[in-house]
């Protein structure tokens, strides 16, 4: 067990300096970002000094190093555009994007394992008719879309909760919708899925015909197993919120890191869009470490050996 | 619970009102909020260390925090601020009276080692500040006594008044003592508001300094919101969450009028919106008849009716009206695609094909603007291609670069309201912007931005427009209207430089 931890933390390692060269290397190719700091009207002296000041003047693999180095010791160097240490601002926005993204997979979680569960028991009856609309309809949403309409709905019209922005705890309720809806119903298809194969299964039949009552075979039998599969999708939907809070964001003027990241890019600074990027990574594969980690719990037949050659 | 707290404020301002004078009128007693101001802007101060930055919404927020030497009035007539006179003492040299009795919101008295340092602190080596070029001309600043300050410039320099309502004055000891990033999150300056919080991307909250020299503002704590996405920011202010937006897009005029408790606001900008005609590629576009059939060519004035539904105000030439140095008595093109045709066939260039490009979201409706243009371009005999380029950043690289497409779309406005902002960076030869020279052009150009009699300069510049609007290196458009949102609970109206000043606000 030990040793499978270390080796994925090792494995992790390795995709992150992967993800360090890809992002280093497209953000380089995007172009010069002292042009997009000074004003239309500045002179070529001007761009020349902020490029020195910068340290744009060396060569690529000189400034990879560079960064390279400096990130392993936690220092992302300071954002061109903020002139803040990016790990500073990064500190700053995180937490209201964890905050974001927790409600938005607590709500998801809340409403879709249920439904899918109901589902699955009551298969193709009207409630189950309703839930498969409803995962249409979340899937097929666009975030942008249905966060205004929310907005217009349930901020203009009816009054309940702010349009935008983060001020206690109705403020949360609308960006954790939008944002969870598309997660919603993915985790709902699933759960139905799940269930209606585990219910399938001979074990399940046997424990009806030993007249087990339903609610222990569907909760204890049944649902644990159907869980496993719905572990991993909650492990891969974690990293499409974290990458979704980008447009929920902007839209509820929600201060996250996922705004921070889209003024970074549209303004070339580099030094914050490789600290985003890196950070959103480890965290992207630490959750998938503990997904791994969580089946161990749910089926304990699953044990982490060495594949023989 | 806000609502309840207001209540009972709103009652116990009341009973402090009966019983400390009857009929009287409660001085100042406010019920909690009800003096308070929210404006939604697009995006977040970049810098509260107003140094930092070139950004107009930056320097909008930080306008409230900080003050300048000169300032302009509603009108956009230069006044006094923290210098209450000044005069030229000789052709490069400004003498400069400074305000007497004002202090930082640290308690730090303003006098004129502030000016010296303020100015001093932009030209830091090491100091990234993107202000350097506003105050380039300018040599240096001699103390002569506590309030007497003199700027030595390397030229005759008539843009110093003009420059002086862009020197923004900071705390000396403060700053020294801080260091410049705490400057940055925790700003002194001597303006009608003091700082309160920040929170990036959130919010930036000031309120009142009653102790500044023009007065206590009534607006008693302002809170900047960015809200980047315009139906968020419209849905704000239609539930009271702000009393102010920016940036309302003349198709969503309608929307907001059905909201009875708001109202809009409009006025022409100093920002012009222009197609730059790249000249210098050479080719047809060299040829000036071209250039001229061009302006003849586009409907500039049916264009502002249908696509920004008449929000927007010709220009004859590269100056919006209220900027010094506009000539009305300039003619505009007039719209006449048969006299576009002669030019065309004058030139000898019947059959061209040209591209023009135009961002899409940076200014009201650009990219539609832009396809009406290239439409009527194309009906009238030029054929013209659209390309949108919609990242900003390599908008901006084509342009600095000198590799746009034929014609390109532009607008400007720079914070100092000087002349000569709008026609060097746009026309003279090798300007990071212009796509255009033309000898005579720069020379009126470096004549009239050093001559310091005010009725010659304003002679040269109509020369000088007049020129410009004949030579066409633009299809002259239109200044652009900037529309906003108020709550009616507010009284306010907008300025023509996009300014936002929280002492213009009453109740």
């Amino acid at each position: 067990m030990v040793g499978y931890v270390l080796r994925r933390l090792l494995q992790s390692v390795l995709v992150l300096l992967g993800v360090s060269v890809i992002v280093f290397g497209l953000l380089h190719l995007t172009g010069d970002p002292t042009r997009l700091l000074l004003p239309l009207e500045a002179r070529e002296e001007d761009v020349r000094q902020l490029r020195a000041l910068l340290g744009l003047d060396d060569p690529l693999w000189v400034q990879y190093l560079r960064f390279l180095l400096r990130a392993v010791r936690g220092d992302f160097g300071v954002s061109f555009k903020h002139q803040v240490p990016a790990l500073t601002l990064i500190r700053q926005t995180l937490p209201a994007t964890l905050e974001l993204t927790a409600a938005g997979l607590g709500l998801a979680l809340v409403v879709a394992v249920p439904a899918g569960i109901v589902a699955a028991l009551r298969r193709n009856s009207l409630l189950d008719a309703v839930c498969s609309v409803g995962v249409l309809l979340g899937q097929a949403m666009p975030v942008y879309w249905l966060g205004l309409l929310l907005i217009l709905v349930f901020a203009v019209k009816l009054g309940w909760f702010p349009a935008a922005g983060r001020d206690g705890p109705l403020s949360l309720v609308l960006p954790a919708v939008a944002l969870g809806a598309f997660s919603m119903a993915r985790i709902a298809r699933m759960a139905r899925s799940g269930m209606l194969e585990v219910l399938a299964q001979d074990y399940v039949r046997t424990a009806r015909a030993a007249g087990v009552r339903a609610f222990v075979v569907t909760y204890k039998y049944a649902l644990k197993n159907a869980a496993i599969p719905l572990v991993t999708i909650v492990g891969l939907e974690f990293g499409v919120l974290l990458g979704g809070a980008v447009i929920t964001e902007t839209i509820f003027a929600w201060p996250g890191v996922g705004r921070l990241a889209v003024d970074a890019i549209f303004s070339r600074d580099y030094p914050l869009v490789q600290a985003i990027v890196a950070m959103l990574a480890t965290l992207f594969v630490l959750i998938n470490l503990i997904m791994d980690l969580v089946y161990t719990y749910l089926d304990p037949r699953i044990v982490f050996v060495r594949a023989k050659p | 619970m806000l609502s309840t707290f207001r209540f009972v404020a709103a009652i116990m301002a009341m009973v402090a009102a009966l019983a400390g004078g009857g009929l009287a009128a409660p001085a100042e007693v406010w019920a909690a909020g009800e003096r308070d101001v929210t404006i939604a802007q697009g995006i977040d101060a970049e810098f509260l260390d107003v140094q930092m930055t070139n950004n107009i919404v930056t320097l909008i927020i930080n306008t409230s925090i900080y003050d300048t030497l000169l300032t302009r009035d509603k009108q956009l007539q230069l006044v006094p601020a923290l210098a209450t006179s000044y005069k030229l003492v000789s052709d490069k040299v400004w003498e400069v009276k400074l305000r007497q009795g004002v202090k930082f919101h640290n308690g730090e008295p303003f006098d004129a080692s502030a000016v010296k340092f303020s100015f001093e602190r932009i030209n830091r080596g090491d100091f990234k500040s993107p202000q350097k070029g506003w105050f380039a001309p300018i040599e240096a600043v001699e103390i002569l006594d506590p309030y007497t300050v003199r700027f030595h410039t390397k030229v005759p320099d008539p843009a110093m008044p003009a420059r002086m309502t862009l020197m923004y004055q900071l705390a000396p000891k403060y700053v020294a003592q801080v260091g410049d990033a705490q400057a940055n999150l925790k700003p002194v300056g001597t303006g009608p508001f003091k700082f309160v919080e920040w929170t990036k991307n959130d919010k930036i909250v000031v309120e009142a300094n009653d102790a500044h020299w023009s007065g206590k503002p009534a607006v008693r704590r302002a809170t900047w919101r960015p809200i980047p996405e315009l139906g968020a920011r419209i849905a704000a202010l239609q539930t009271g969450q702000a009393d102010l937006i920016v940036n309302v897009p003349p198709d969503q005029l309608q929307n907001l009028a059905a909201t009875k408790t708001v109202r809009v606001e409009k006025t022409p900008s100093c920002r012009i919106i222009y197609f730059g005609i790249a000249q210098i590629k050479g080719g047809p576009l060299a040829d000036r008849r071209v250039r001229q059939a061009i302006n003849h060519a586009v409907d500039v004035q049916g264009i502002i009716d249908s696509v920004l539904l008449g929000n927007g105000k010709r220009i004859n030439s590269s100056m919006p009206p209220n900027v010094w140095g506009y000539d009305p008595s300039i003619p505009f093109y007039d719209y006449n695609p048969k006299k576009a045709k002669e030019l065309l066939a004058a030139a000898g260039r019947t059959n061209i094909q040209l591209t023009l490009q135009a961002p899409n979201g940076r200014w009201a409706m650009d990219k539609d603007i832009a396809q009406a243009v290239a439409g009527q371009l194309t009906e009238n005999g030029i054929k013209t291609n659209v390309k949108i380029i919609g990242e900003w950043g390599s908008y901006v690289r084509s342009v600095l670069d000198h590799k746009t497409e034929d014609i390109f779309m532009n607008g400007w406005c720079l914070p100092s309201l000087e002349p000569d902002h709008w026609v060097t960076p746009n026309l003279h030869t090798g300007e990071p912007v212009s796509q255009y020279s033309n000898p005579e052009v720069d020379k009126l150009m470096e004549q009239a931005r050093a001559e310091m009699n005010v009725e010659k300069r304003k002679q040269l510049y109509s020369q000088l427009l007049r020129l410009v609007r004949d030579d066409a290196p633009w299809l002259f458009m239109y200044s652009q209207m900037d529309i906003y949102g108020v709550n009616n609970r507010i009284k306010w109206t907008p300025r023509g430089d996009e300014s936002i000043r929280l002492t213009e606000i009453g109740f």
